[in-house]
């Protein structure tokens, strides 16, 4: 499956769109395509694979991220800009539990 | 039905995790953890004075054991309060407005250390005065003044205080 990704979520901070225990499929995106609002997959240096959503895109290449649910998730100032390179795939499909 | 697919196939093979992450930032920070510990541990060290020179019991043996295990402690709890802060809330503009923070922290990574293993009181003297130091720099970054006042209780050492209300 390359370029494609199986991913189970787990933590509550991108309730209620993703649940603890749903699945998502990725594809890793075309540079430069990722946009504002795009659910991924990053390897993140500190936390390992987080799903998260992009919040504002700094520059071609480099984002913050976001959780959903604001009350449980780390926020961005904490987990720091984001490069492509870091991510892992954008969620095309979620499977719901 | 998908999903129980899914599921069968992660039991058997295994998926990978991506965390929604919940390490809820509190954002809740304070050196008073760090300089009361520093505190504790130089209580422990004049407790551990104590002894000098003593014939001691078994009971006065298993006493001072934990005295020291308690100092050792409380020396590591201070590092790691530091380190929280300075890991967690420092970051770029707390830099600018403090260049030496940083080397600050390791002073007191190494005074915290040489607390662990010395049972010497002027050990914990200079981890207080090197924590209160940092005390300072955290209240300045917030714009809180501070003040230095003798504590309320043994070892009755001055600390440094945010001025609130």
């Amino acid at each position: 499956m390359i370029g494609f990704g199986l991913y189970k979520v787990t933590g509550d901070s991108m309730l209620p769109n993703y649940s603890p225990g749903d699945y998502v499929l990725t594809w890793r995106p075309a540079r430069r395509s990722l946009k504002s609002g795009d659910v991924v997959v990053v390897d993140h240096p500190r936390f390992g694979n987080i799903i998260k959503r992009i919040q504002q895109v700094l520059d071609p290449v480099t984002f913050t991220i976001s959780g959903d649910n604001t009350t449980a998730s780390t926020d961005s100032t904490d987990l720091g800009p984001v490069s492509i390179e870091q991510v892992r795939g954008k969620v095309v499909w979620r499977i719901a539990r | 039905m998908l999903h129980s697919l899914i599921n069968r196939y992660d039991q058997l093979v295994g998926v990978e995790t991506a965390a929604a992450h919940c390490d809820i930032p509190c954002k809740i920070y304070d050196p008073i953890s760090a300089q009361i510990a520093v505190l504790s541990v130089i209580r422990f060290m004049d407790l551990i004075a104590e002894y000098e020179g003593k014939d001691l019991s078994l009971a006065d043996q298993a006493q001072l054991s934990r005295l020291v295990a308690e100092k050792e402690t409380h020396a590591e709890k201070a590092k790691h309060e530091v380190r929280v802060i300075w890991g967690d809330y420092i970051k770029q503009p707390q830099f600018e407005q403090f260049p030496d923070l940083s080397s600050l922290v390791h002073s007191i990574m190494l005074a915290g250390s040489a607390c662990k293993q010395h049972i010497g009181r002027e050990n914990g003297e200079k981890l207080l005065t090197l924590v209160n130091e940092f005390a300072e720099a955290f209240w300045a970054t917030k714009n809180v003044d501070t003040f230095t006042a003798k504590c309320p209780y043994l070892p009755e050492e001055m600390v440094v205080y945010p001025k609130l209300g």
